[in-house]
């Protein structure tokens, strides 16, 4: 039978559905915390700042409910998502039984990891 | 910032983020010349914007697609192996060659595929033999909501097809483009894929190849969120509608939008190998 090895599988949906999960809670997550972050900038009348602040300067300003800093923290929220997804795919395949796309999928984690590493230094 | 610019980078992304999600590019193709040329915004904080303005697109779009079953995830993390490794070397090497060079060949390997996506659009793949061997295991069906019928494929010559996936990745990271407009022909002529099945792997993928390029402008100070919030705004309403076209319209037509948005693009990188802007 080949029907076992194809993605139209209970298992294949199972995935589907879960990395479609993943990326809606991301992308909702961020939509929300930049909303609170524009609505709280449009009361205390502050314009928006013309570079994203770094992640430590975003945490201190988190803790002092600065809008800019919660903004920051939505748009960094999004750029996490594909990360979140690529984890939770991998995870998801080794499960499934699927030895050989979790560790390929790990493999696309671990490139994306020593990317941003490389852009960093 | 002042409200005309808002409402107007906002509109610009929307457009982007339609026609990016409805055929698997990420949309930098379209945003970074809107804002460069309507908005008079640098050309590198138009690129970082983008980058983050293409993963944004990816995470709404293919959240549609991957329900509609038009991304293949396994095919994606295999293709963006090798992408990805690309992307690395292609930024690693972007600053000791010809920048007019890599865009006059990225120009006629658009313009071919536009070319060869043309002919072939009323032919769409042979369902596979049940008997045909699948080493890769990438063999799966979707439902197409256009013409209400089941699409069993199963992706081709997936060896080369992964070594073309990690040139696209160079080009991607030389450019600083997300590699869609390369991905989809790629996937469709070569690997034959259907269309809307390239379209969903592609919307996916270049997320995470995004991903790399908005870190990188990210720690160099040049994400702008003066011109990311709006943008994201206009993005969140353009990729569902744009992924949602995709489900409904039928393929020839997707293709025929494909084709001249690839040309365009094909046309406009060789212009530019010869200075002349467009």
């Amino acid at each position: 039978m080949s029907s076992d090895r194809t993605m139209h599988t209970s298992d294949g949906e199972r995935l589907r559905e879960l990395a479609a999960r993943v990326l809606e809670i991301g992308f909702r997550v961020a939509v929300a915390i930049m909303a609170v972050g524009l609505v709280l900038a449009v009361i205390r009348q502050e314009a928006l700042p013309s570079t994203l602040e770094q992640p430590a300067d975003i945490a201190e300003g988190i803790v002092q409910g600065d809008p800019e800093a919660i903004v920051g923290l939505g748009i960094i929220s999004i750029i996490l998502t594909p990360f979140a997804s690529t984890l939770v795919i991998a995870i998801a395949f080794y499960r499934q039984g699927d030895r050989r796309y979790a560790a390929i999928s790990g493999l696309v984690l671990a490139i994306l990891l020593v990317s941003i590493g490389l852009s960093l230094i | 910032m002042d409200v005309s610019q808002f409402i107007g980078v906002m509109l610009a992304a929307m457009f982007a983020a339609t026609f990016g999600s409805m055929l698997g590019l990420g949309g930098g193709v379209f945003l970074v010349p809107l804002l460069t040329l309507f908005f008079d915004i640098d050309p590198r904080i138009a690129v970082g914007a983008s980058a983050v303005c293409v993963v944004t697109n990816s995470v709404v779009g293919s959240s549609v697609h991957i329900r509609s079953g038009f991304t293949n995830l396994r095919l994606s993390m295999l293709l963006q192996v090798t992408t990805a490794v690309g992307a690395i070397i292609g930024a690693l090497i972007a600053l000791r060659v010809n920048a007019g060079a890599i865009s006059l060949v990225l120009g006629l390997v658009l313009l071919y595929s536009a070319a060869s996506m043309l002919r072939q659009r009323r032919l769409s793949p042979p369902p596979p033999n049940e008997d045909d061997p699948d080493p890769f295991g990438l063999r799966t069906s979707f439902r197409d909501p256009a013409t209400k019928l089941d699409v069993v494929y199963q992706p081709v010559r997936v060896k080369p097809g992964l070594a073309i996936s990690g040139g696209a990745g160079v080009l991607s990271g030389m450019l600083g483009i997300g590699g869609g407009a390369i991905q989809v022909p790629l996937m469709n002529l070569m690997m034959k894929v259907p269309v809307k099945a390239a379209a969903g792997t592609s919307s996916f993928m270049v997320g995470m190849t995004a991903v790399a390029t908005a870190a990188v402008f990210y720690s160099h100070d040049e994400i702008d969120p003066t011109i990311v919030v709006p943008a994201m705004i206009g993005i969140f309403t353009g990729a569902k509608l744009g992924s949602q076209i995709t489900r409904r319209v039928q393929t020839q037509r997707l293709v025929l939008v494909f084709v001249i948005v690839i040309a365009y693009l094909g046309v406009s990188m060789v212009l530019d190998a010869f200075g002349i802007g467009l």
